[in-house]
């Protein structure tokens, strides 16, 4: 028997082959293939495509089971920057995978887990939109937090 | 500056051989990160020009040689200043040539040098540049001189004509000799040709055998003998000394008579009591003026009986280092501090174990460096199109507090951590009762995966954890881990909680640190919880006896450790697959019928016999273990026994040994050899007890002379052995012999990793064939 091949498209129209029993590690893409065969290209809109060659370079490791733990930690450890991280958690949501997606945001908290609001704040990019009063309820409300 | 502060967290943990470097370099990274400091509050412009030539000469002279030479660019007035400075610091990695030695020896101006402090790696010129140095500082009245070469990579400073050229530098007050090999000889010349000497340090010297101080017309007042491998006795008779420091008394004899000055004595990695306690006796009749003394033991804490130990009279101060005990332990030194009637002031000081020390190193390593995460940030609406789930997710890895604080983000962040499914309570402040509730009134996710309780126990504590674990039920949680800082001495009532885990049906996962569970709470949590995997008890103060018996559980994954009173682990007839546990002479280990059985890990194995009944129990009741990992503790010398049992399913062999040199891992062969289908050995070396391995890595036979011969000898031919990987250890061999052993002798042979790591970034020696 042949491996057969699927095709994915990020959404900038490129493509990407991978083996599909590779492939339906993606819960995603496993129901897809049960319900038509998936004979033609699987779109990915939400997925851009380098984070999507990333995504297939994790699906097509070839690690021993007992290794995977340690190999997962180690695939998004060389990839700390955190717009790269918060993608490959999307692309991991959208199709699924579920190690990968807990091992994306398990990194981005740890990167985050000693800073400051402020710190936090500028690190995810995130526009106070709130009034002074408003934040003081808050504060007031959750002291033992902060 | 910014690019000065760049750090990488490349630093593979694994690869790393040498404790010492990886400290120093650790606290190099710190401190690099740390130093723009220093450009905060600066003064105006003048105020250097203000301050006289000596000040900054005295600066210079503070500064390693290169650093001072280099200041001469600094502008017009700093040409010739270095040339006045009084002490030569001659430091640094890169190879010092002689031309550069010459020029300095040319230039330097002042009539009279303080100290010499020459520290870099040798090669075959310095011997001869080393020489010019000190004679160089001879004619100017050396009064200090340092010599300090890194020992570890076997280079070493011919002690010989170093002690010629000693003896006739007459002004000298401070010799401190690091990795030079003195000889008897060269130490007894040193003392006799140097009458104003008053401070000697001789550490690592390969060729000391004996050190012999005698006389009163000694000047010396502070002797310091370290690390010398293969010394076998210090006497210090009829001497004036002041101050002594040694270390290992079980593998050297002390010997110490009329010595009425001396006030001081600092023993380190004192491995045995009997030889404390002959210790305190020859101290009682020797040094009838001692004041204080400074002890490190490395010592399993619990005191044997023996005679009282002899009273100090005139000591007041005591000092004591203890390595790995906890708090409960230190009862075993009052019979010390007993003998000591005049004491005024005692210093316990637990020293850290270097697992501790190495992650506060990292930890201050990541807050210097958090800013890098500022670099290379998206545009700003990134997050605002990622999906609540994914934030969520991330809130669940933090800790609650943090997770909490995040509400004030933004208003889209107000109510994201009501939906987190980890539940992490930790940190150091205490947590009220008032802040628990809150929590638990506001979570609105209907399950809880984890909760993970770790914090300072007070009175109300083990109340408020009773009230979130029993939330938890209500809430299906799957993992629960408590964990109690055991060196407080606090413990979370083990029976109660043995109650409350019974209620949760769900649990998967449960790691219990520090809790005092009992035999009847480990039968109750394994009878109650018919879906628990994973079962973790470490640092159990009442367990006795751990039970596993019968098909019916669940559980796959058992670890038990650090429960000092427990005298038997039995697992009978389950379907447990992995198994963990540790110090085998204290606890019985009772296998049977564990045909899923296929990984067992055992740290800390303290005896040859015990490895060897452990092997033939293994090979009775699990036929199917496939890894053993294994750390041995052992004396690196095997004694006769009946030969290991066949292990015939044993695919993965990781053997972790303490302390051991390259040539002592012959020692592992006959391990190796019980099994016969072994696809993959690794042997590690271990960095875990510094004061150890540090002392071992420099017994390291020099090159060329180790007992590799041995090696070339198997009994048979390994015929499915793989992979090899040597990892940490410490090989004062040259990595072709060693491969070309495993090569000869390992039939299908694959792949040989070496991993020698002697920087922190070394590159890996991988062999294909």
């Amino acid at each position: 028997m042949s491996k057969k091949t699927l095709t994915l498209m990020s959404k900038d129209k490129q493509l990407f082959n991978i083996e599909e029993h590779l492939a339906v590690q993606s819960v995603t893409i496993r129901n897809m293939v049960k319900e038509d065969g998936a004979s033609s290209v699987i779109p990915l809109p939400r997925v851009d495509s380098e984070t999507l060659a990333l995504v297939i370079e994790y699906l097509n490791r070839q690690q021993a089971p007992e290794e995977d733990e340690d190999y997962v930690k180690k695939f998004v450890d060389e990839r700390g920057e955190i717009p790269t991280l918060l993608e490959l958690a999307q692309a991991a949501l959208d199709l699924d995978i579920k190690k990968l997606m807990d091992a994306a945001c398990m990194k981005v908290a740890d990167l985050i887990k000693d800073f400051t609001l402020e710190e936090v704040r500028e690190a995810l990019r995130i526009e106070n939109d709130r009034t002074p009063e408003e934040e003081k309820a808050i504060r007031d409300e959750f002291q033992w937090a902060f | 500056m910014e690019g000065v502060l760049e750090c990488h967290f490349t630093i593979s943990l694994k690869k790393i051989q040498k404790i010492g470097e990886l400290i120093s370099s650790l606290w190099e990274k710190v401190w690099l990160a740390q130093k723009k400091d220093v450009f905060r509050n600066l003064g105006p412009y003048d105020q250097l020009s203000r301050l006289p030539d000596e000040i900054i000469v005295s600066i210079l002279s503070c500064l390693p040689i290169k650093d001072a030479v280099a200041t001469s660019l600094l502008s017009r007035r700093w040409i010739y200043l270095w040339y006045q400075i009084d002490c030569l610091l001659f430091a640094g990695k890169g190879r010092w040539s002689l031309n550069c030695i010459d020029h300095v020896i040319r230039q330097h101006k002042n009539p009279t040098i303080d100290k010499l402090k020459i520290c870099f790696d040798l090669d075959k010129n310095a011997q001869c540049a080393i020489s010019k140095l000190i004679k160089f500082a001879i004619l100017k009245n050396i009064q200090m001189l340092e010599l300090d070469f890194d020992g570890d990579r076997g280079s070493s400073f011919d002690g010989q004509s170093f002690c010629v050229l000693v003896t006739e530098i007459k002004s000298l007050k401070s010799l401190k000799l690091k990795y030079v090999d003195v000889n008897n000889e060269g130490l007894r010349k040193i003392l006799s040709n140097c009458p104003v000497l008053e401070h000697l340090s001789v550490v690592g010297s390969r060729k000391l055998v004996k050190a012999e101080i005698h006389g009163k017309d000694l000047a010396l007042k502070t002797l310091v003998i370290r690390s010398c491998n293969i010394l076998e006795s210090i006497e210090i008779l009829d001497s004036n000394i002041v101050s002594f420091s040694c270390e290992r008394l079980l593998l050297c004899t002390l010997r110490l008579n009329n010595l009425r000055k001396l006030e001081k004595i600092c023993i380190n990695k004192l491995y045995s009591w009997k030889e404390l306690n002959d210790m305190f006796c020859q101290i009682s009749c020797s040094s009838p003026n001692l004041q204080v003394l400074e002890l490190e033991l490395d010592l399993f804490p619990v005191f044997p009986l023996f005679r009282p130990f002899s009273e100090l009279q005139k000591l007041k101060q005591l000092i004591i280092g203890v390595i790995g005990w906890n708090a409960a332990d230190l009862i075993q030194l009052t019979s010390l501090v007993e003998a000591c009637p005049n004491l005024q002031r005692l210093t316990i000081r637990k020293i850290k174990k270097i697992g501790e020390l190495i992650s506060s190193l990292w930890e201050k390593l990541r807050l210097a460096q958090k800013k890098d995460v500022f670099r290379n940030l998206g545009p700003y609406d990134q997050l605002s199109r990622l999906p609540d789930e994914i934030i969520v997710s991330i809130l669940s890895c933090l800790p609650i507090k943090d997770a909490v604080a995040t509400s004030l983000l933004s208003r889209r962040w107000i109510y994201l951590w009501y939906q987190i499914d980890c539940l992490l309570f930790a940190g150091k402040g205490r947590w009220s009762l008032d802040c628990i509730d809150h929590v638990i009134r506001q979570h609105k996710n209907p399950t809880i995966d984890k909760l993970k309780i770790c914090f300072d126990l007070d009175k109300n504590a083990q109340h408020a954890i009773s009230n979130l674990i029993k939330f938890a039920i209500l809430k299906n949680i799957q993992m629960l881990e408590l964990d109690f800082d055991g060196d407080r001495g606090s413990s979370f009532d083990g029976q109660s909680f043995s109650v409350l885990v019974t209620e949760i049906k769900s649990l998967k996962s449960l790691k219990l640190k520090y809790v005092d569970v009992n035999n009847e709470g480990l039968r109750k949590i394994l009878s109650n919880c018919p879906v628990l995997e994973h079962l973790s008890v470490v640092g159990s103060r009442k367990l006795v006896k751990a039970e596993i018996h019968g098909k019916d559980l669940a559980l796959k994954t058992l670890v038990i450790r650090s429960c000092n009173i427990l005298e038997s682990i039995e697992i009978l007839d389950s379907n447990i697959v992995s198994f963990s546990c540790e110090r085998l002479l204290l606890c019985t280990l009772r296998l049977n019928n564990l045909r899923k059985l296929e990984k067992i890990c055992i740290n800390k194995l303290y005896s040859w016999k015990e490895l060897n009944d452990m092997f033939y129990q293994i090979s009775c009741s699990s036929p199917n273990l496939q890894v053993l990992e294994l750390e041995l503790d052992l004396f690196p010398v095997f004694p006769l026994f009946r030969p290991f049992s066949e292990l015939k399913k044993l695919k993965q062999l990781i053997i972790g040994v303490i302390g051991w040199n390259a040539a002592d891992l012959i020692q592992l062969t006959s391990l190796v050899e019980a099994c016969p289908n072994l696809q993959r050995l690794t042997i590690r070396g271990s960095y875990l007890h510094l004061a150890r391995s540090l002392e071992y890595a420099r017994n390291e036979p020099e090159p060329g002379k180790t007992s590799m011969e041995a090696w070339k000898i198997p009994q048979k031919q390994h015929q499915c052995l793989e992979v090899v990987e040597i990892e940490n250890h410490n090989c004062g061999i040259n990595n072709s012999e060693l491969a070309i052993y495993f090569i000869q002798n390992c039939v299908a042979l694959k792949k040989l990793v070496i991993k020698p790591s002697m920087e922190l970034n070394s590159a890996t020696n991988e062999t294909e064939r």
